[in-house]
This record gives structure tokens, C-alpha cells and sequence, in this order.
């Protein structure tokens, strides 16, 4: 028995009436299909293909800034918020007034920049009721930043961060970029949080009190399945090519049953691991599962350590066997197969077992929107010609405002692209990192971003290195 | 024999016509494998754009459609795999898109709220076999899968949605 195929297509173009290639798309579409058309002059919008290994990469700024006498362009309750910034980067802001309480939190809007392809956000949230969930390390979960683009709705990648915390009036100072590739074309912006985390507790390294040997012992009946699907996979350390390349020929052996369960697990009611065995290929594979509650967000992640508790440096690769996703369209591990490969210079009896695990006190859920105007800042840009190799692609432009670095070039498709090393060196010696990236590549050609934590002057600029290769400035 | 259908004396391809022909039918089918009426747009114009560029590379080794779809289905499968794609919130929901038109058939509406349920590797058979009309052997050209393998999920995935359709007119 089957399901005939008029009914089945005949259904899904019904229900699906209003899907369809509208004119104004369309033509789109076919202005891009010229052999006039430059993609290398102008971003192609609303083009997301993210390379797979690198999406964003948050890390400690250090930051310089030179101090000096700027305008203020901002109201003195601004100024007195964003005290912290140095007066060249409030001249760049456009105060704004927007304010949103939803669960006895409250969200105001201080400030944006907007130039380019990027959307620079100051905001505070406050616990109006002072029941402490707010914290310096609060993360934000489900928010995001809108814009529109030729008309359609643009949704700006984007990550939150917390630049500081008041403890006495319990309020978190947050900045929050948002990048669309292809350029931002309207001042309207739509802001909306739905959720974010607070309580963050990093355990020390737990020792699961068991060596490999032992596991290796108590599981000889472990059952294997071969890997059929995975709905995603991250991986490090020297072999994750190797690990990568088992998962999509699918010959990654998965734990079935029959795994050691470590007893020291039992204590957190948002997982279950589910065993912990070794294959004769020498890798170790733990399988988890989370609740849909708090193991959303908490994390396990298994380490090997030595007899001395160190942690050893191996490959590893994560794969999310299962996922379910919320009425938001937000989707979490259910779940997972961490797999670590074994030293080979170490016997299985002086390799123990070890984890870190990672919880959240509060999830807190609510509606904090507004919508606000910030005109384009039109910041200077300085373009510079490049010839970086790296590996089969080749970095050609530069381009560098106060707030962002675009790296553009071209390449073998048929090579893996890793995003680069970018730093830039000030006349002062001191070097400004950013504190994120991210990379598009389509086809044979790619744009990095990185974005800085505030912005610099361009005239203290030295040099720029990309992957340790100097760049000099025109 | 070489498949030349479309192309211009210039030899490049007849995009018009190429759009026209396969646009909406890709848009529906990509959005029911993104789950995602923006994404779905994205891949649908990257795929056109791949399409473009590549198909003098194309021609007499496959139908045209065929082609395109291989094409369109590993631009979904890249969008899937990108740990970022999976945390942005979407702008319209199959609930969205539903309520922008007259209300459809409750069985037509169970139907894709179904299919987009399953699991992508019996998504992808069902949407190419069904709704591409797409023959065993040329699915496995498009998803560079054995013909057997094909076979089972496809097997598989009716089961999965016998179980949750009822009043369906099988075969």
C-alpha cells in the first residue's frame, strides 16, 4: 500500500498556495544570473550558507582605546549608563529610547550604530522585582534582530554579551551585534528577546573514578549500530577531519547498548548517560541523553585525564543523534555521542574518566520587544589590496572600519576553508582582537567579518596580520 | 544523447525559463525541508545561481531536473548542517504561512505538518518522490545513494506516515 502521488502532490501545493516565486523575487533571482552581475563588488543579500566548521567565535577583547576630547553626542543619562566607553565611541551612538518589562524584567534601549552590514545595540535589563536572576554572565538565548531588506524581513545574526553588572540595582549593561550579510538598507530595526540564562556554575572536573581499562572491562558486551543520520556534529583536536570525514561516509560506529554507566552521574536529573564503552578502533564513546527542561542548556563534556588528573589533549567529535524543537522553532539536543580518541602512548590503565559539567539556575522566559530608528553612521572604510594564501583560497581585499574588519577572496571550492587569524597592530604597539567572526562562503568565494568589542581609530592602525601575515595599510 | 533543452544560442542557459519552470515547485519543496519560508527563499535563489554558473558542466550526464534538484537538495542539507542556522528563530512558521492564505483542507495541512516531522533522510525520499515525481533510480543520482537504501527509507517513511494519516487514498 501507498500514497498516491496526485493526491500526495496535489495536497502539499494546496496547503502551500501562498509559497510561490513572487515577481519581484524572481526577478531577483535572474539579475544575479548575468555574466554582468559582480558578486565580488556586492554581497549577495540574504546569503546565510555559513561555513560549517567556523560560525561565531566569541573571545576576549583587549582593548586600547587612546583617550582624546570628542563630541558627546549623547543625553547625560546616557552617558552616565555607558560611562565606561571611552567619548570616541559614544559620538558613534545614536541614543535611542525604547523600553520593554515583561516578567518583572526590565529592558531599556540606550543606544545604536548601524553602518554597512552591521547593527551595534546598548541595552540594560533589570530585575525590577530584585529577585536576583539577572548576573555578569547571563546569556541570552532566543532574541534577535530584524531589519528589512528590499522589502522582505531580514534577520541579522547576532550575538548578546554582558559588559557589566550592578549588583545593587541589579541591572546587566549588554551589547548586542547583529550582522546581515549583504547590508543593512533600513533604519527600522525590531528587537525582541524571548529568553536567556542565568547561574551559570562551571563544576571543577569531575573524576568519574574509573579507568579505561576498567570500562573497557565492565563493557566487553557493548553492542555497536552503524551511523545513518546525525542532525549535527562538531569536532577538534588534530584528527577531526579523520573523525568528520567517518561521520558523512557513515562508517562512525554508534553505542547501541551494553556501555559502562558511571555511578557519579546520577546526581543530575536533567541527563542520563546512558553508557560509556570503547570500540577496537580506539575511541571512546559516551552516550547521553537531556531532559527538556534544564538539559537544554546544562552540558556534560567527557575528558580523559592522566594518573596525575591532567587532562589529556585529544580529538573528540560530538554527534546530536536526536533533537527536538520547541513551538518556537528553537531546536536542543535530546540526544548526543561525544566520541574521544585515545592517546596512543598511554596504556588504558593510567587513563581515567573525567567530566565537566555546566548548569544554569534560571531560564527565564519573556517578551521583551521594541522597535526603533538609527540612522546609517557611514563610518569610514579603508579597502586595501591583500595576497593571503590560505590553504586552497586566497584573501584579495581588506576592507577596515572603527568597528569591523571584511577579509574577501576567492578559491579551490574543493578545499576545506578555515576562517583566519586576524589581529590588528596600533601604532602603540598594543594589538586590537576581535570578539567575533564569521564567514560566508559561497561557491569559490568567501567573506570573514570580525567584528571589535568597541571601536578603534583607524589612523592608529600599524598593520594587520592574517594568520601571522603582515598586511600593510594603504 | 546530449540533453540541450533551454539553452540560448549564446549557450548559456535560458534561466526565464529555467525559474519559471522549476521556481515554485523548488520553494515548496525547500521549505518543507527547512521548515523555513526565508531559509527556503535563500536556498532556492542559491540554488538558481549554482545552476547558472555550473551548467555548462551539466549537460548530456543527467536530466535537467534531476540536476537542479541534487543541487537544491545539498544547498538545504549545508543550511542544515550549520550549528548557527539552527538557533536563529524563524521568521514564519509553517503556522505563519498557513495563515496567510484561506485556510486549507484540515487533511492537506495534517499531511505537510506530517512530512515535516519526519526525520530529514525520509523528508528528502518522500518530497523527491512524491512531490518531484522522481523515479527510485534518479533519487539515488540525486542523494548519490544506493537504489536499495532509497528503497528502504522510502518503505520506512510511508510507514511513519500510514500511521498518522487516515483516509488517505493508497495505492
Amino acid at each position: 500500500m501507498g500514497l498516491k502521488k496526485r493526491n500526495f502532490k496535489d495536497s502539499i501545493d494546496r496547503c502551500l498556495e501562498d509559497v510561490r516565486l513572487e515577481p519581484a523575487y524572481r526577478q531577483r533571482i535572474l539579475e544575479q544570473c548575468t555574466p554582468e552581475y559582480s558578486c565580488s563588488t556586492k554581497p549577495r543579500f540574504s546569503t546565510q550558507k555559513i561555513f560549517r566548521k567556523v560560525c561565531f567565535v566569541a573571545a576576549t577583547c583587549a582593548i586600547i582605546l587612546t583617550s582624546g576630547i570628542g563630541v558627546v553626542a549623547a543625553s547625560p543619562s546616557l552617558q552616565q549608563t555607558l560611562n565606561q566607553l571611552s567619548q570616541e565611541f559614544l559620538v558613534l551612538l545614536s541614543p535611542v529610547e525604547g523600553t520593554s518589562t515583561s516578567e518583572g524584567i526590565r529592558m531599556e534601549v540606550l543606544a545604536a550604530m548601524r553602518d554597512n552590514d552591521v547593527l551595534m545595540v546598548y541595552l540594560t535589563l533589570q530585575d525590577i522585582q530584585k529577585q536576583n536572576r539577572l548576573d555578569g554572565q547571563l546569556e541570552l538565548v532566543d532574541f534577535s534582530a530584524e531589519s528589512k531588506k528590499d522589502g522582505n524581513q531580514q534577520c541579522l545574526f547576532s550575538h548578546g554579551e554582558v559588559l557589566w553588572y550592578d549588583s545593587a540595582s541589579q541591572k546587566a549593561t549588554l551589547r548586542l551585534v547583529g550582522q546581515a550579510f549583504g547590508g543593512l538598507d533600513d533604519q527600522k530595526i525590531s528587537l525582541n528577546i524571548h529568553s536567556f540564562l542565568s547561574g551559570k556554575n562551571e563544576l571543577p572536573l569531575i573524576n568519574c573514578g574509573v579507568t579505561l581499562a576498567e570500562i573497557a572491562h565492565q563493557a566487553p558486551s557493548a553492542q555497536w549500530v552503524a551511523l545513518s543520520e546525525v542532525d549535527g556534529y562538531s569536532s577538534s583536536g588534530e584528527d577531526m577531519e579523520r573523525l568528520s570525514q567517518q561521520v558523512e561516509n557513515g562508517t562512525m560506529p554508534l553505542l547501541q547498548s551494553g556501555g559502562f554507566v558511571p555511578s557519579v552521574f546520577q546526581q543530575f536529573s536533567w541527563m542520563n548517560v546512558e553508557g560509556v564503552a570503547i570500540t577496537t578502533g580506539n575511541t571512546l564513546h559516551g552516550k547521553i541523553s537531556y531532559d527538556d527542561q534544564m538539559g537544554r542548556f546544562n552540558r556534560l563534556a567527557l575528558y580523559l585525564s592522566d594518573t596525575q588528573g591532567n587532562v589529556l589533549d585529544t580529538s573528540q567529535i560530538s554527534l546530536e543523534l536526536e533533537s527536538y524543537e520547541t513551538d518556537n522553532h528553537h531546536r536542543y539536543t535530546k540526544t548526543q555521542e561525544q566520541v574521544l580518541v585515545l592517546p596512543s602512548e598511554l596504556p588504558l590503565e593510567e587513563i581515567s574518566l573525567s567530566a565537566q559539567v555546566t548548569t544554569y539556575e534560571h531560564h527565564i522566559e519573556g517578551n521583551w520587544q521594541t522597535n526603533f530608528s538609527v540612522e546609517d553612521a557611514s563610518l569610514q572604510t579603508t579597502t586595501t589590496p591583500a595576497n593571503v594564501k590560505l590553504g586552497g583560497w586566497n584573501v584579495e581585499t581588506i576592507t577596515i572600519s572603527p568597528v569591523g574588519i571584511t577579509l574577501q577572496g576567492h578559491g579551490d571550492s574543493s578545499q576545506d576553508f578555515h576562517g583566519p587569524q586576524v589581529d590588528i597592530l596600533l601604532k602603540n604597539g598594543s594589538y586590537v582582537q576581535s570578539n567575533s567572526s564569521s564567514c560566508s562562503v559561497q561557491d569559490n568565494e568567501f567573506f570573514c567579518k570580525n567584528l571589535f568589542a568597541l571601536p578603534i581609530e583607524m589612523e592608529e592602525i600599524d598593520k594587520i596580520l592574517v594568520n601571522g601575515t603582515e598586511v600593510p595599510v594603504l | 544523447m546530449p540533453y540541450t533543452e533551454g539553452t540560448s544560442s549564446t549557450n548559456q542557459p535560458d534561466m526565464e525559463r529555467i525559474v519559471e519552470q522549476y521556481g515554485t515547485t523548488l520553494l515548496r519543496m525547500c521549505f518543507l525541508y527547512l521548515k523555513d519560508k526565508q531559509l527556503a527563499e535563500d536556498a532556492v535563489q542559491d540554488t538558481f545561481i549554482k545552476v547558472y554558473r555550473n551548467y555548462h558542466q551539466f549537460q548530456g550526464q543527467a536530466h535537467e531536473k534531476t540536476w537542479i534538484l541534487r543541487i537544491a537538495i545539498n544547498v538545504c542539507k549545508d543550511y542544515l548542517r550549520c550549528a548557527w542556522h539552527r538557533k536563529v528563530t524563524t521568521v514564519e512558521s509553517l503556522a505563519d504561512v498557513l495563515e496567510q492564505s484561506s485556510p486549507p483542507p484540515a487533511e492537506d495541512k495534517l499531511l505537510v505538518e506530517k512530512v515535516m516531522q519526519l526525520k530529514p533522510k525520509y523528508r528528502e525520499v518522500l518530497l523527491l518522490y512524491y512531490y518531484q515525481d522522481m523515479k527510485i533510480s534518479q533519487i539515488a543520482e540525486i542523494l548519490q545513494t544506493p537504489e536499495s537504501t532509497i528503497s528502504v527509507r522510502l518503505k520506512r517513511a510511508r510507514e511513519q506516515l500510514k500511521k498518522q494519516l487516515e483516509g488517505w487514498d493508497w495505492d
